[in-house]
């Protein structure tokens, strides 16, 4: 079963064409790396799942429901329906992006409260048991300028699940980390996939692809050059492409 | 010592009718300030939208406000307005021109505060599925007011200082006031120096309440 399915979809600012034509899909449970050179649209097509970015054409098809780019670009798919289908995606980035004038649990129960109308005790509740899970249960009150990098990024993966995702987008998550914060952030990202959450990582942690995802993509100039098992397209790529970035990544000195 | 006496006495019988006027200019600069908020807030979200028609209005409105002098905007709305059969009572008349004036700098100001807050805010907001209207409300203006306080108190205070010019049209507020004292006494020196501290009274009164509102804002 399919939990989303992208469909031949072409995104450009101004003449720089940034996808050309991807397609992909990710079935429920299953966690999907997405690799490559800065630059290549893993981003920009993260940016489209969730309808940051429209692109020009194709078609995404979101837990059965579908949508038709050319539609969208015409402005035919309501605003409130694309809100709508973000309830049902959560996103982490690369910068966090907390809301620095709400203390950590309101960060968290901000969304469920004000989008979904949840009851505030109930988001509470919700909200200490996710930030329980994320180890941060006794910074509940605290601001988040007053967290380290890596203490943001998993109140941001906190405050995304407490809309109950059906699938998580990750953009770079670990890339903006001090290299001794990447850890806690990925091991909580391995635990997430472990409990089966549907998840379509942007990532430079060539470790986490391998070990944690499913399969992994390799995207080059806006287009999937090479998907498959990440054991393969990791350990034996087949395109000389996804070698000459994976020599490039890590072999260094 | 009969100049300081003189002085005094005629201050003192003066004085309760000054302290009216000054509070009547109170008045309309806090009204004026009430709408100059609204003005400006939605000018600058209208700045701040994609759309070329919906900044269009929002970007004559601050052009013409900025590039003509306060006096004839006041004119245009008294004495100009009863020629197309609009009639408003000075006060009136007074608080609209004064605010749709200060209006201008406020969108300015809120514009920069938008601009302030970093893209990634925006984007984590509707990242969780928020209208346009909530993301604004509960995530980008708490963090856009805070920015702007300081350059709003700023203009709150010329907002105050420019109901002097409501004297032109008849508005009994503090300036008016001080010079029909003038005419009747010839002490231009006394009475303006008088004028002034009240101005500035009010004035200081405006920044404290800034300065108390800006402190409850700080984090941690």
């Amino acid at each position: 079963m399919s939990e989303l399915e992208l469909a031949d979809l072409h995104k450009s600012f101004g003449s720089l064409k940034v996808l050309r034509g991807v397609t992909l899909s990710v079935h429920k449970g299953e966690v999907l790396s997405i690799i490559g050179a800065s630059g290549s649209g893993k981003s920009t097509l993260l940016r489209c799942v969730n309808l940051l970015e429209t692109p020009e054409s194709g078609r995404m098809e979101f837990f059965g429901q579908s949508l038709d780019f050319a539609d969208v670009a015409c402005g035919r798919t309501r605003e409130s329906d694309k809100e709508r289908l973000r309830t049902k995606i959560g996103m982490v980035f690369q910068s966090f992006n907390l809301w620095p004038h709400l203390t950590v649990l309101e960060n968290v129960i901000e969304a469920p409260v004000h989008v979904t109308g949840m009851p505030k005790d109930e988001a509470i509740d919700t909200a200490e048991k996710l930030l329980a899970k994320v180890g941060l249960s006794e910074k509940r009150n605290a601001w988040p300028s007053t967290l380290s990098g890596g203490q943001q990024q998993r109140v941001a993966i906190a405050r995304a699940l407490a809309m109950q995702p059906r699938i998580m987008l990750f953009d770079e998550v670990t890339s903006a980390l001090d290299p001794e914060m990447v850890g806690e952030v990925l091991d909580l990202m391995k635990q997430l996939a472990e409990e089966g959450m549907t998840m379509l990582v942007v990532t430079h942690e060539m470790g986490f692809a391998r070990h944690v995802s499913h399969r992994t993509a390799f995207f080059h100039k806006g287009e999937i050059a090479e998907i498959g098992p990440s054991r393969s397209v990791l350990g034996s790529p087949q395109n000389p492409e996804t070698q000459q970035f994976l020599n490039r990544v890590l072999n260094h000195i | 010592m009969t100049r300081i006496s003189s002085f005094i006495d005629t201050i003192w019988a003066y004085l309760p009718g000054m302290i009216v006027a000054g509070w009547l200019a109170f008045q309309i600069t806090v009204l004026a300030i009430l709408l100059s908020w609204v003005l400006g807030l939605v000018a600058a979200l209208m700045k701040t939208s994609s759309h070329r028609v919906v900044r269009m209005p929002a970007d004559f409105y601050i052009w013409f406000i900025r590039g003509t002098p306060s006096l004839i905007q006041i004119f245009i709305i008294y004495f100009g307005l009863p020629q197309l059969g609009i009639r408003l009572s000075p006060f009136v008349a007074g608080v609209i021109a004064i605010g749709l004036c200060s209006g201008a700098y406020v969108a300015e100001v809120v514009r920069g505060g938008l601009l302030a807050i970093s893209k990634g805010q925006w984007e984590s907001a509707r990242a969780v599925g928020m209208s346009y209207a909530l993301m604004m409300r509960r995530i980008i203006l708490p963090q856009v007011v805070r920015v702007i306080i300081p350059p709003l108190t700023n203009e709150a205070v010329n907002t105050l200082k420019n109901t002097s010019l409501l004297s032109a049209i008849t508005v009994m507020e503090l300036t008016l006031f001080t010079q029909m004292a003038i005419a009747a006494t010839f002490r231009p020196f006394d009475f303006y120096i008088v004028a002034a501290l009240l101005y500035l009274a009010l004035t200081t009164v405006l920044s404290r309440f800034a300065a108390w509102w800006e402190s409850k804002y700080q984090i941690s």
